[in-house]
Parts: C-alpha cells; structure tokens; sequence
C-alpha cells in the first residue's frame, strides 16, 4: 500500500511538472484545434440545414413511394454522417464560444456570481446533450426517436428569457 | 532533529510574513483574497501554537492536532483559489473550477476520506488515514485544474502557476510522508514529523513567495483561438442560443 502512495506522490509530481511546463510554454497556434472552422450559431443556413439532415421523409419517400430500399439505405448512411458533422460543428462552435476571454469584467458582482452559475448549468447542459445526440446518432442513425427532450428541466424554459432580459437591458444602457 | 525541525518552522513562518506584507504593498492581496486569508491563518495559526508550546507543552500535542485537522480542511480555500483564478477569463466556465473543486471533495470526502476515519482502530491510525486521504483529494484536484487549464487554454501567470507548483509539492511531499507513517507505524512519524512537515509547508511557501513577488497580469489571452472581446450578457444569449437550438433538435 506504501508503495502505492508513494509510486502516486511521484507519479503526481512528474504530471504536475510536466502540465506546468507544457501550459506555461505552449506557443499560440498549439492551443488553436486543427479542426473544420465551425460556423456561427447565428448562421441561419447552416441552422435549417439540420432540418434537412434529420428529417426522414426524403429516405421514407425513395423506400415506401418509390420502392428504392438500397438508395434509401445509401442516403440514410450519408445523412447519418452529415449529422455526425453537423453535431460536431456545432460542438465546435459552442467550444470556441467558451474559450472566449472576457477582459473587461462585470461591474455588478452579485448579478455576475448569480449569471456565472446560470452560465456554467447550460454549458455542462449543452455538452452533456450534444455528447448524448452524438451517441444516439451513432448507434442508432439520425431518425431515431431515443433522444430525451428535457423538457422536465424547469431550468430551461426559465432562463432564455431572464437572460433575453439581462441582455436587452444591457444593450439599451449602452446606447 | 527537534531543533532543526524548529528552525525550519521560523523559515516557514518567516515566508508567511513576508509573504503577507509583499501581497499588501504590491496588490497581490486584493488579486488572491481566499489565499491571503489562508496564510494569515497559517500565520496566526503558528504564533498561537508556539504560545501554547511555551505556557503550556502538555496541552501543546492536542493542540497541534486539532490545528494540523483543521489545517487539512482549510487548504482547501487554496484549491478553490486556484480554481477561481483559471477560469476568470472565460465567463461562461467562470465557476466551472469551484463546482469541480466541490464536487471531488464531496464525492471523495464521502466515498474515500469518510470510510477510513469510521473504519480505522484507534486516534491515531484514523488521522493518518485522514491526513493521507485529504492529501490524495487535493492532488486529485490540482491535477483535474492542471488539466483544464491546458484544454481551455487558461493562461497560467506567474502568480497562478507560483501557487499551484507550490500546492503540488507540498502535496506531493505529504502524501508520500503520510505513507511512509502508516506503513510503518507512529514512531517513524514521531521522528521525522519534526523535519518533514514544516520542510514541505517551507518549500511550499517558498515557491509561493517567489512566484507571488510582484503582481504578474495574465498573459496576453491572444492566444486563445477566438479571443473576441465579449460581454457577459451576449454569451450567456449564445449559450441560451446553443442550448435552445440543440433541444429543438432533440424534441424532433
């Protein structure tokens, strides 16, 4: 058990000093993900082209109305890797989102304390439910039905709209 | 080895002094509040020990005890430190350090520190366990924000980066001394306690004088890959946004 302890108090300590160096001496283009540049949440072409993605009729049309099971199998196998993409994007997106630095900080603390709280719920929220459509996608394909709505979090009916209000009395003081 | 236990103690002590006045005349008091507010109480903690030592030695032993506890759970105000300071930056993760930080110590305050002061026979064995425990916790910790702090690309300054190397170490050095008590037994503790224990926090507290010496901004956050001036209130609209969009999708 001695052994155990004391193989975990080395090992800590190289993993620690290793981390440290490695963050202190990392140069700017090693932090940026060499991923496809992930468009804007505001991008609204790029919003209904999830409609089309998981939407089953086009497959539901070759198979049932026009009798093309292998072309429908082909098109669900290609509208399943879209949507992989598409979630990933958007995974992306929200990322690139939250490495946004902040320099100048609020001047109301307690509203800030209270939004930070409301802020880091909807982040872990969005990561938990993008990681869990991507595994469903995954497994099941993008038609299935298996994903939960949360709709039972009364959390997320409540803050669009105190955030909706935080934000336009923001943007009218400013003016 | 008392003696030499003793004088490296006043080092540590020393440290602690000037560590408070350098944080007063430089502003790294107002930067760190939950840190300074642990030193002071190291500081405190120290004098009124050495009073006790000298009005009354008998009473000294229990007493040393019952500040070393408390000592154990007070560090944690460091990790939180720490873990405020990394993510001060980015506002939508700003709490993202304190709510892992509390999240680990009550998850293994109740599966792994707990079981071991309920199980164990006798004073002594359960607050080595404790002690030993609390230590893997707070490496556990570190090394949960060390790690973060790389995936966000949190710029660690001088000041952030000074306090975690120094907590890592004296971890590291405590945990391996609260091992090496256990396996073999009370009297090794009773002989190198006197050194060991203050040699860790003096390292410890050297490091952190070092690194906390002046006041050093946080690196230029250029290069965090979209490092767009932000308000808190348009993030929080995106995050909604993202949030939003994502359940329209998942209520299909």
């Amino acid at each position: 058990m001695t052994l155990i302890y004391a193989a975990i108090a080395i090992a800590f300590l190289i993993l620690v000093l290793g981390l440290f160096r490695k963050t202190r001496s990392h140069e700017p283009d090693e932090c940026i993900p060499h991923k496809p540049s992930a468009p804007s949440i505001g991008n609204g072409r790029w919003l209904d082209l999830s409609e089309r993605i998981f939407d089953p009729s086009d497959a539901r049309w070759l198979q049932e109305e026009l009798a093309f099971p292998k072309l429908a199998k082909a098109l669900r196998i290609e509208r399943k890797r879209l949507a992989i993409r598409w979630l990933q994007a958007l995974q992306a997106s929200f990322d690139d989102l939250v490495r946004t630095p902040e320099f100048a900080p609020s001047e109301t603390p307690l509203e800030a304390s209270i939004g930070s709280w409301d802020m880091l719920w909807l982040t872990i929220r969005f990561k938990f439910l993008v990681s869990y459509a991507l595994l469903v996608v995954k497994l099941f394909g993008p038609y299935h039905r298996l994903i939960p709505s949360f709709s039972w979090v009364p959390f997320s009916q409540g803050s669009e709209p105190s955030f909706r209000r935080a934000a336009l009395a923001g943007s009218r003081s400013s003016h | 080895m008392q003696n030499l236990g003793l004088a490296i103690s006043l080092c540590g002590f020393l440290l602690e002094g000037v560590l408070i006045l350098r944080g007063a005349r430089n502003g790294v008091f107002k930067a760190l509040p939950l840190f300074y507010s642990y030193i002071i109480y190291c500081f405190c903690g120290f004098l009124g020990m050495y009073l006790i030592y000298w009005l009354d030695p008998h009473v000294y032993s229990s007493a040393y005890w019952m500040y070393y506890l408390i000592s154990m759970l007070v560090e944690f105000t460091v990790l939180v430190e720490i873990s405020d300071q990394i993510f001060q930056p980015f506002p939508a993760i700003r709490n993202l350090g304190r709510a892992l930080t509390i999240a680990i110590t009550a998850v293994f305050g109740l599966l792994y520190i707990l079981p071991t002061i309920l199980r164990s026979a006798g004073n002594s064995p359960a607050l080595l366990g404790f002690t030993l425990r609390a230590s893997v916790t707070k490496a556990f910790i570190l090394l949960v924000l060390f790690y973060l702090a790389r995936h966000y690309g949190s710029p660690l300054g001088r000041n952030v980066g000074g306090l975690m190397l120094g907590f890592s170490i004296y971890m590291a050095l405590n945990i391996a001394m609260m091992a090496s008590a256990k396996a073999f037994g009370s009297a090794l503790i009773a002989q190198t306690l006197w050194v060991m224990a203050p040699l860790a926090s003096a390292l410890c507290l050297l490091v952190w004088t070092i690194s906390l010496w002046e006041l050093a901004p946080m690196p230029s956050l250029s290069i965090v890959s979209t490092a767009t001036e932000s308000d808190s209130e348009i993030v929080a609209l995106q995050l909604t946004r993202f949030n939003s969009e994502l359940s329209k999708l998942l209520h299909k």
